[in-house]
């Protein structure tokens, strides 16, 4: 593992990647603070301009650039309550309000030192349990891996839009039916292509992340008419107030942080909770246990609920590489956009990753603790300039967010047919959208399909046409029951409401 | 009676599903291929019964529950989003022919006036600043071959 962490170090310390860690951070930052686009629009837009680069250094860039755009999204939070991702809606419960009492500057300092905190912790973390799930990881087979992607689609629908599961789960199995169109790569036949030669290779991963994320969202600004708010350029024109926190401030967010990164990190690595759920969590959990004064402190400005949140979704960004790279699951949007792109550099993560590209492994972990470090020393203090972008009229933004995801999906093809299927692409999602379908699991489905079907083959060719592999390998079999209890838990949910409802009618 | 938005959506998923499953009985299998366990139609056909069932659940939950969001999508600028997407389409078709200067110099000048920007040395400033320098960047300093324009091969060179 030493040995790793230095190659790790060797490659993360070269110019080149350090260069790459402070313009994903900067990048991020930006448009993470854009209400509308969240981390997977930024990571996408980024991908485009890595092609170019080696694995290692492409995956430093998008890496810096996630935690760019989540700390991007508390400052959106905190200065104008207008979170630009959703795992930083929590912050601004508590964030908000301390920047309407004139504390925006230590708001921002704290939410700083707490992704700082919570990031360093949850790296720390992956650098103890990704080696050791690659490990156990190795001894999986077809079936397991098929599981366990069912399990991770099923996760992410169940988590991602709760009272929604079955309109996430149709999102997932338009993804999976996307993923299907082009040539087999079994048989080498046709499929959904209708003759035409420009789907024969399917459809690219960055196009369908560009047009769902980036172009819709930019889009969905327009539909929706959402103008910079009178708030945001007063925010962002004032006097963020000092930013210097206090010694019994930070005494009162130590324990919090310790508490909230260790619960971050593990709801990260589950598959589908993420971002979100971790920092609802911890801000639920710090309110369950402060005193009854403190209590009455949460949404009014209290620095602990706004230590908790910000902690535990920097933890669960760091948390949610474990599958990504010990397994090639990725365990949300995000992580599903990132193994998109390091296939397409040609690297294959799962427990293999550990061993054949060592460098990228190490590399990847190294430079997350290394964008933490340049979130807080460099961002921090350009934030009041980074602000002002906010004000940023529309209606040059978008037009130049639209063109940057056409070219960018257009130089890796240089086919023009693929500019009209986006602006197709693009328009579904905006519907689908307004129906509350969400996108994440539509673009984890396309990018598991292809395994999916891969391992089912696999699984079914070994046990010669039987899906008794589904219980005779207990592995296996866990792993299913386990996606059974995900979709039944909001049945249950359901059930009790029900339940409880005709009580209190009885009662009443 | 009139179907709500949701009711719609998960008729048009169930038809989308049975004319996927559809499709996917016509991919082509090779000879003795159909007594294996796994061939190319396999996966899409499951996913068009999942799909099915998926849809038909969705359709029982949005017929018991009434709409909760009434709100009319004509509130939604859909004009300015038609136009945009109508712009890309343009963009994508004029691209090879126009050249990646003219075309994206007219795609974002399209897209500033749509959006409503009206100020001319903003609109003329802000597209032919930034694609000049996009041209420069990728063509010049990356060397990345950018469509020249087939329209004017016959003038210009």
């Amino acid at each position: 593992m030493l040995e790793g962490i230095l190659t790790g170090l060797s490659t993360a310390f070269t110019p080149m990647n350090l260069l790459m860690v402070v313009v994903g951070c900067f990048a991020g930052t930006f448009i993470g603070m854009l209400p509308g686009l969240g981390p997977i629009s930024a990571i996408a837009l980024m991908i485009p301009i890595t092609y170019g680069f080696d694995p290692a250094s492409g995956m430093i860039l998008m890496a810096g650039v996630y935690y760019g755009a989540i700390f991007g999204g508390s400052t959106s939070s905190i200065l104008i309550n207008a979170p630009g991702v959703a795992g930083t809606v929590a912050t601004a419960f508590d964030g908000y309000p301390m920047a309407q009492q004139g504390h925006a500057g230590k708001a921002l300092a704290i939410a700083a030192v707490c992704s700082f905190s919570g990031g360093t912790i949850g790296a720390i973390l992956l650098l103890v349990a990704a080696p050791a799930l690659a490990k156990v990881a190795l001894s999986f087979q077809s079936s397991d891996y098929m599981a366990l992607m069912v399990l991770g689609l099923t996760a992410v629908s169940a988590f991602t839009a709760p009272g929604q599961v079955l309109k996430a789960l149709i999102a997932t199995v338009i993804g999976l039916m996307i993923s299907t169109v082009g040539t087999d790569p079994s048989a080498g036949v046709q499929r959904f292509t209708f003759g035409s030669l420009d789907l024969v290779d399917g459809v690219s991963f960055l196009l369908l992340a560009m047009a769902t994320f980036a172009l819709s969202e930019a889009l969905m600004t327009v539909l929706k008419r959402d103008e910079v708010s009178e708030a945001a350029v007063r925010a962002t024109a004032g006097d963020l107030g000092s930013m210097r926190v206090t010694r019994e401030e930070v005494r009162e967010i130590i324990p919090v942080i310790g508490r909230s990164s260790i619960l971050g990190f593990f709801v990260g690595v589950l598959p589908g909770a993420g971002a979100t759920i971790a920092s609802f969590l911890a801000y639920g959990a710090e309110r369950t246990i402060a005193s009854a004064t403190e209590k009455l402190k949460f949404g009014k400005g209290s620095i602990r609920g706004l230590a908790a949140p910000e902690t535990a979704n920097n933890a669960a960004c760091t948390g949610s590489f474990v599958p990504l790279l010990t397994l090639g699951i990725p365990g949300s949007g995000t992580t599903a956009v990132m193994l998109g792109a390091l296939i397409s550099y040609g690297v294959q993560p799962g427990p293999r990753l550990f061993q054949n590209n060592p460098d990228v492994f190490w590399a990847v972990i190294i430079s997350m603790y290394l964008g933490n470090v340049i979130l807080l020393i460099l961002n921090l203090p350009l934030i009041p300039y980074i602000a002002r972008l906010l004000s940023l009229p529309r209606q040059i933004l978008i037009p130049l967010i639209l063109f940057f995801s056409l070219i960018g999906v257009y130089l890796v093809s240089f086919n023009t047919f693929d500019i009209h299927m986006m602006a197709g692409f693009a328009l579904a999602a905006i519907i689908l959208r307004l129906l509350d379908f969400p996108m994440a699991p539509l673009i984890l489905g396309f990018i598991l399909g292809d395994m999916i079907e891969d391992n089912l083959r696999r699984a079914l060719t070994i046990s010669d046409g039987s899906i008794a592999f589904l219980w005779e390998r207990p592995l296996t079999a866990v792993i299913f029951g386990l996606t059974i209890l995900t979709l039944l838990a909001p049945l249950v949910r359901i059930i009790r409401q029900r339940r409880g409802a005709m009580l209190s009618g009885e009662g009443g | 009676m009139t179907l709500s938005r949701d009711v719609v959506a998960a008729l048009g998923f169930v038809a989308f599903s049975i004319a996927y499953g559809w499709q996917a009985t016509g991919i082509d299998i090779f000879p003795g291929q159909e007594y294996e366990p796994f061939t190319p139609q396999t996966f899409p056909l499951a996913l068009a019964v999942i799909g099915a069932i998926l849809g038909l659940g969705q359709l029982a939950k949005s017929l018991r529950a009434p709409e909760a969001d009434t709100a009319a999508w004509s509130r939604y600028d859909w004009p300015r989003v038609g136009l945009l997407l109508a712009s890309m389409l343009v963009y994508g078709a004029t691209f090879t022919w126009l050249g990646f200067l003219v075309s994206t110099m007219l795609f974002l000048t399209a897209g500033y006036l749509i959006l409503g920007e009206r100020r001319a040395v903003v609109v003329g400033a802000a597209s032919v600043l930034v694609t000049v320098g996009f041209w420069a960047i990728m063509t010049k300093i990356l060397g990345i071959y950018l469509a020249p324009g087939e329209l004017f091969r016959g003038w210009l060179w």
